[in-house]
């Protein structure tokens, strides 16, 4: 555990909590080029990267395309927690890597158990998931930007109209989309 | 007022126990119609459920009119992810009617944690099933609209295939260009989309 690694996600624990961790958790070895897990499958379990690297992979059209590379101290497949969730990507072991699995049922036990480790790794998910939803709608944005034909006149204005359209469009009004999604060449078109 | 916590859909999960425990960490606010609730800029750390009444979400366009976005109504939850990680009000929320509203602060969330852990867990949960929810919902929405752009790309994309198949005179080659362009515009998105997982 003295590892910095392991620092970062589980800073906020104490020994009692990292011992039950250790514990209930199985550590595991993946070679270069193997697969933790693949787009599509049934996930019913999250992988705390302790060594090597994992890369985050999504086929489209038989294309490969690494999405992301994570390195130790992160946490992937968290979405695995929770209820009925597919995994959304493919991970793929970058160089030999060790990673602790945590399965569904030991961490719905904790939870039950009001267990603060727990409360700590859901909150960690629920950081990671209203990010990971920001920048999603941030991406939406950017996307109907190109079908957004504000009629005003000042770019400022034209702007925010263009963001109002697009939070009351998708009904997501309470997420806060970032100005630099809609790059300002869309909008000086839309008003020529 | 436990009716009204049960009635939340975000909160489905929990039993009548925790609901009436979590309302001892929540705090009761009222509002007279038309008064402002949350202001657009403005930093939060609040969830609010509306326990009678209705808010008013409006955005203010560029002539400074306030136009109505969305109406939340009893047993409406908003909120609630700034109630985990703070960030600025997107919206400017008003009372619609004179409104009554149990409100939990980060601040609440934190004491929860050390005093009902249980409470703190189930509330979390819920906060992750409707993110998940709703990420699904943006994620697909997203797709929706890439397959239009694409689809209405595709002519154009076809003439780029067809001038790299003259030029390279093999029929495979223009195949494999057509499928290659269209994922590019994806990768790029989703890339850009799922770096933060």
């Amino acid at each position: 555990m003295k590892d910095p690694a392991l620092r970062g996600l589980l800073s906020g624990l104490g020994k009692a909590e990292l011992e039950q961790l250790l514990a209930t958790t199985r550590a595991r070895r993946f070679p270069a080029g193997t697969w933790l897990c693949r787009d599509g499958d049934p996930a019913s379990s999250c992988f705390f990267i302790a060594k090597g690297a994992v890369e985050m992979v999504k086929f489209l059209d038989g294309e490969e395309h690494v999405l992301a590379t994570l390195r130790p101290g992160t946490l992937v497949g968290q979405t695995g927690l929770v209820e009925n969730s597919l995994r959304s990507a493919s991970v793929r072991a970058k160089s030999a890597t060790v990673i602790l699995e945590i399965k569904r049922k030991t961490f719905q036990r904790f939870v039950q158990q009001g267990s603060p480790m727990a409360l700590h790794f859901q909150e960690q998910i629920a950081i990671a998931g209203i990010r990971q939803l920001r920048a999603a709608a941030d991406q939406l944005a950017l996307v109907l930007a190109r079908s957004v034909r504000p009629s005003g006149k000042q770019p400022a204005a034209v702007d925010r109209l263009a963001l109002a359209f697009i939070q009351a469009g998708t009904g997501e009004w309470d997420l806060p989309l970032d100005r630099g999604a809609i790059p300002p060449a869309v909008v000086k078109k839309r008003q020529s | 007022m436990i009716s009204v916590i049960r009635a939340v859909k975000v909160f489905e999960s929990l039993s009548d126990a925790e609901c009436g425990e979590l309302l001892r960490f929540m705090r009761v606010r009222q509002y007279e119609a038309g008064a402002t609730v949350f202001e657009h800029g403005k930093p939060g750390d609040s969830m609010l459920v509306v326990a009678d009444g209705a808010l008013s979400v409006v955005m203010t366009s560029p002539r400074r009119r306030n136009i109505e976005v969305a109406r939340v109504g009893v047993a409406d939850v908003v909120g609630e992810m700034s109630c985990i990680v703070p960030a600025p009000r997107c919206a400017t929320i008003l009372a619609a009617v004179r409104t009554t509203v149990y409100e939990l602060g980060r601040k609440e969330l934190t004491n929860m944690r050390q005093q009902a852990p249980a409470v703190a867990t189930a509330v979390v949960s819920a906060v992750i099933r409707s993110v998940a929810l709703r990420l699904r919902r943006v994620e697909e929405r997203i797709e929706r609209e890439l397959a239009g752009h694409l689809a209405a790309r595709l002519p154009e994309l076809r003439q780029t295939a067809g001038a790299s198949a003259r030029k390279s005179s093999r029929r495979g080659h223009a195949r494999r260009a057509t499928a290659a362009s269209a994922p590019s515009t994806w990768t790029s998105l989703l890339g850009r989309m799922r770096g933060s997982a």
